[in-house]
């Protein structure tokens, strides 16, 4: 089994590459189509991470696979959960859209938008943290399949 | 100290019934007025599904909470995970070949790819069988590795 100190360079990379692609195809029209290919991305963190580890070790079992890919959903979670903060600050968050939509729509009075703001954020991360690491792991276990010998 | 080995099947089986649920949860909710459930659950699986409504499928008069490829992807994973003890041992921690998993990859990856950049759209009966190919062969890779990493950990 691959050791654990050498999975979070690789795995930092990935999750930052997925935070980074899934906040620029949410905000930028002509590649929004990109998000048609659903939860692929997050597994890819996963399969880039297997990728990137591959390179500095020789073996690499499934479990590493799951492993290093779990920890790219880690990494992607925080990363992208710092994206959001940004783009709630800058008041173009889809998250906090949401939010208001279901906020207002349920008749449910809502408590300001700097409330709803850090709801979103605090359930963003919540739901990227629990997804990013059930599909890097997913992705991980896929990449290791492939990629391996 | 030893867990039985049912009950580390069904912490694996467990939660995707529950995935499974949610996604038919949401426009149950939506079509008995609970606004708010039924948005939180749409705005948690936008995180990993487009849920555009002319590519899903519909249920209690809305769309489910995933696309119908999606919806073929966890159904497939839950038939099989459901299954599984029935062909297999459920502490088996032996995977298949590649080549399966190569296999229910090429009918997803065209179906999606070829209509990704071309003009050709796929109908929500071939994205759900797709789907449902991929997501069915992917508990034979994936309980074998939950039980070798949990396994592991609780019966050393």
């Amino acid at each position: 089994m691959v050791e654990i100190n050498k999975m979070f360079v690789p795995a930092a990379i990935a999750g930052a590459a997925v935070a980074v692609f899934t906040t620029v195809i949410g905000l930028i029209p002509i590649v929004q189509m990109l998000n048609l290919a659903c939860c692929l991305w997050l597994a890819g963190g996963g399969v880039l991470a297997v990728y990137l580890l591959k390179k500095d070790v020789s073996k690499i079992e499934l479990k590493d696979g799951a492993i290093i890919g779990a920890l790219s959903g880690v990494f992607y979670a925080i990363i992208a959960t710092i994206f959001s903060v940004v783009l709630v600050l800058l008041g173009v968050s889809v998250d906090l859209a949401a939010m208001q939509q279901a906020f207002q729509g349920s008749g449910i009075e809502a408590t300001g938008v700097a409330a709803i703001g850090f709801l979103a954020i605090v359930i963003g991360f919540v739901l990227n943290l629990v997804l990013g690491v059930i599909f890097g792991a997913i992705g991980g276990v896929i990449g290791a399949k492939l990629l391996g010998k | 100290m030893a867990i039985p080995r049912i009950i580390i099947y069904l912490f694996f089986l467990f939660p995707i019934v529950i995935w499974c649920s949610l996604i038919i949860a949401a426009p149950y909710f939506a079509s008995t007025g609970d606004v708010l459930a039924s948005d939180l659950l749409y705005f948690a699986f936008s995180r990993t599904c487009h849920q555009l409504p002319e590519r899903s499928l519909f249920l209690f008069d809305h769309k489910l909470a995933v696309c119908s490829r999606c919806t073929g992807i966890y159904s497939g994973a839950l038939i099989t995970a459901l299954i599984y003890p029935l062909f297999l041992k459920i502490d088996n921690k032996k995977t298949p070949g590649k080549w399966l998993l190569i296999l229910a990859i090429i009918p997803i990856g065209l179906d999606g790819g070829i209509q990704l950049i071309t003009g050709y759209e796929s109908t929500n009966a071939i994205r759900f069988i797709t789907g449902a190919l991929f997501g069915g062969v992917l508990p034979l890779y994936l309980l074998p590795v939950y039980n070798d990493i949990v396994c592991g950990f609780f019966m050393k």
